[in-house]
């Protein structure tokens, strides 16, 4: 009897070990899909479900806050979606927050985020609806990934061509590229670069030695910079001469400019022989008239020379010269 | 069954309606078995002693074997899913393909089979032995009805049992994967857990249950049928417990596939 009582005894413990097994995992699954805990609905009108399944997670800022309980077509374009979330958050989810269709990890379940706004509004009630934002479908990624993908792929081929073009030409880019000597070359003015980075070095030195010098007001830039009150004195001097000099050369220029006037409106001589062609024309032929007179009076003093009257008295001249 | 090189010889043909004839002649036996069962067991005197005593017998006797192979079945599922999830850099995901696997289908599956191995052919060898040793004869002699005594009570303790090993065994399975992610990685029992959990379903556990009794049934309807119905004395008796062991294999099979298609017709999964 004590035996069949101690088989008895553990048989219950083994059956009620299954069913309490039993209870905590369907109380966890149901835990996990907030069926035990108080909760609150909320709605959001989809235009894409995007494989919305109901049971699929809701996630408000990246926590687990609920489950899709019902997905519904109201008309040709718009799908409810009804969410059941717990109402621990209820305090902190605010009805200007965005729900969007994601998906968990790269391939994983559908999951629907809520996304608090940044702008403060009143705090959810139940039944109320959110705003749909645009979903990040995994199918639209990997189709913008294959056109990446195509780019890259186009790119790489250019960029194979462009270097056989180069190899092939042995032009300038090869030389630079592929040449070796180039590159002791380039050791050599880096060398040579490194010696001129180290003499403009010292004649920096040399330059602030020199600047802290003249500061100083030894040398004679030194002296000439430092003793500004003879430098002042010879400046204004000069600068008084050279007004001077200015203002004479100026009252010079209008009086040549009164007198090109004068010219130009043909007063005086020189402006009546520039300006007045009659009498320019005038005094050509008196010029033309006096130079024949000229001419005749030469004829004539020669006649007069080899008269007998006058004869002896030019030649008492020329003995006398 | 061969058959012989002429197709079309009379011996070739009768042979395979032979067949098909013991076939579905066997099918109805054990459909009028189960009939009986159910009428059996509605009516009184119900033999609730033997019943416990049974459930004893086939579930808390086969819990050692049950336990430690899911134990292992676990473990390795785990550590041979493992490889393939870190290449495609989805290790997180092991929890949850395990957790699913084992609770869908592995776990009552395996579990099933190991009974219908263990108890199946344990219950037919037994009522095999019983029946050629007249031990049934004379309890009908003496009034006692020995299938509700000797049928029903193993019945319905592989069909209550069955159930409760598979909640055991999955749970055994799920902390011998658990156990395994622990060997590979830094992860809490906690979190395994969550992981699990928030993978599985309703429609993950409750059809599992609900198939795992079907396999119960499916055991013990077998095991005793053949048992009961034992010919040929003491070789008959290995026979029957071969059969028992091979047709209830074969229905577990069956029964799964039967369920998967209820399941998904309902979109379940």
């Amino acid at each position: 009897m004590a035996k069949e009582t101690a088989r008895h005894v553990r048989l219950g413990i083994f059956v009620m070990a299954g069913i309490v097994l039993l209870i905590l995992g369907l109380y966890l699954i149901g835990n996990n899909k907030n069926l035990w805990g108080e909760t609150f609905r909320v709605y959001v009108v989809f235009r894409n479900a995007s494989g919305l399944q109901n049971g699929n997670n809701v996630r408000f800022s990246g926590i687990n806050a609920g489950t899709v309980t019902n997905i519904e077509m109201i008309n040709d374009s718009s799908i409810r979606v009804e969410m059941i979330l717990d109402m621990s958050i209820k305090p902190y989810l605010r009805k200007n927050a965005v729900a969007r269709i994601g998906t968990d990890g790269l391939m994983g379940n559908k999951l629907v985020n809520i996304e608090p706004s940044s702008v403060l509004s009143e705090v959810i009630e139940d039944g109320d609806t959110l705003t749909a934002g645009g979903s990040t479908d995994t199918a639209q990624i990997l189709k913008k990934l294959d056109e990446t993908a195509g780019n890259v792929n186009s790119i790489s081929s250019d960029i194979k061509t462009i270097t056989e073009n180069i190899r092939r030409s042995k032009g300038s880019l090869y030389s630079v590229l592929l040449d070796t000597t180039i590159a002791s070359r380039l050791n050599v003015s880096i060398d040579n670069i490194s010696e001129m980075t180290e003499n403009f070095r010292n004649f920096s030195t040399a330059l602030a030695d020199m600047m802290a010098e003249t500061k100083s007001g030894k040398g004679l830039l030194g002296s000439v910079t430092n003793d500004t009150s003879m430098l002042y004195r010879q400046l204004r001097n000069a600068v008084t001469l050279m007004e001077k000099s200015g203002k004479d050369l100026s009252e010079v220029t209008n009086g040549l400019n009164e007198s090109v006037k004068k010219l130009n409106q043909g007063h005086g001589s020189a402006g009546v022989l520039l300006n007045d062609s009659v009498s320019a024309m005038e005094l050509k032929n008196t010029i033309s008239n006096l130079d024949s007179s000229v001419y005749n009076f030469n004829e004539n003093m020669k006649a007069l020379q080899e008269s007998w009257l006058l004869r002896s008295y030019f030649r008492r001249q020329k003995k006398s010269n | 069954m061969a058959i012989d090189s002429d197709p079309n010889s009379p011996g070739a043909w009768s042979r395979v309606f032979g067949g098909m004839r013991k076939f579905f002649a066997e099918a109805g036996d054990i459909s009028a078995f189960a009939i009986r069962f159910f009428r059996e067991i509605l009516f009184p005197p119900y033999e609730f002693r033997e019943v416990i005593r049974q459930s004893y017998e086939i579930g808390y006797k086969s819990f050692s074997l049950v336990g430690i192979t899911a134990f292992i079945i676990g473990l390795v599922l785990t550590l041979q899913s493992r490889p393939t999830l870190v290449e495609f850099g989805a290790e997180a995901w092991l929890p949850a393909m395990v957790g699913i696997s084992i609770i869908r289908e592995i776990g009552p599956v395996i579990t099933a089979l190991i009974c219908a191995g263990k108890i199946g052919s344990g219950i037919g060898a037994e009522l095999g032995s019983m029946r050629v040793t007249e031990q049934i004869d004379a309890m009908e002699v003496s009034g006692t009805n020995p299938f509700k005594y000797i049928v029903v009570s193993r019945m319905v303790a592989t069909t209550v049992m069955v159930p409760v090993l598979v909640i055991l065994g999955d749970t055994i399975a799920l902390y011998g994967s658990f156990i395994a992610v622990k060997l590979k990685g830094a992860v809490s029992l906690k979190l395994f857990l969550s992981q699990v959990f928030e993978s599985i379903d309703y429609g993950d556990v409750i059809p599992s249950i609900v198939k795992s009794v079907f396999f119960g049934f499916a055991i013990g309807l077998t095991g005793c049928f053949k048992g009961y119905y034992t010919k040929k004395g003491t070789a008959g008796v290995g026979r029957s417990a071969n059969s028992a062991v091979v047709i209830g294999s074969l229905l577990i099979f069956i029964i799964d596939l039967i369920a998967v298609q209820i399941t998904q017709f309902f979109g379940i999964f």
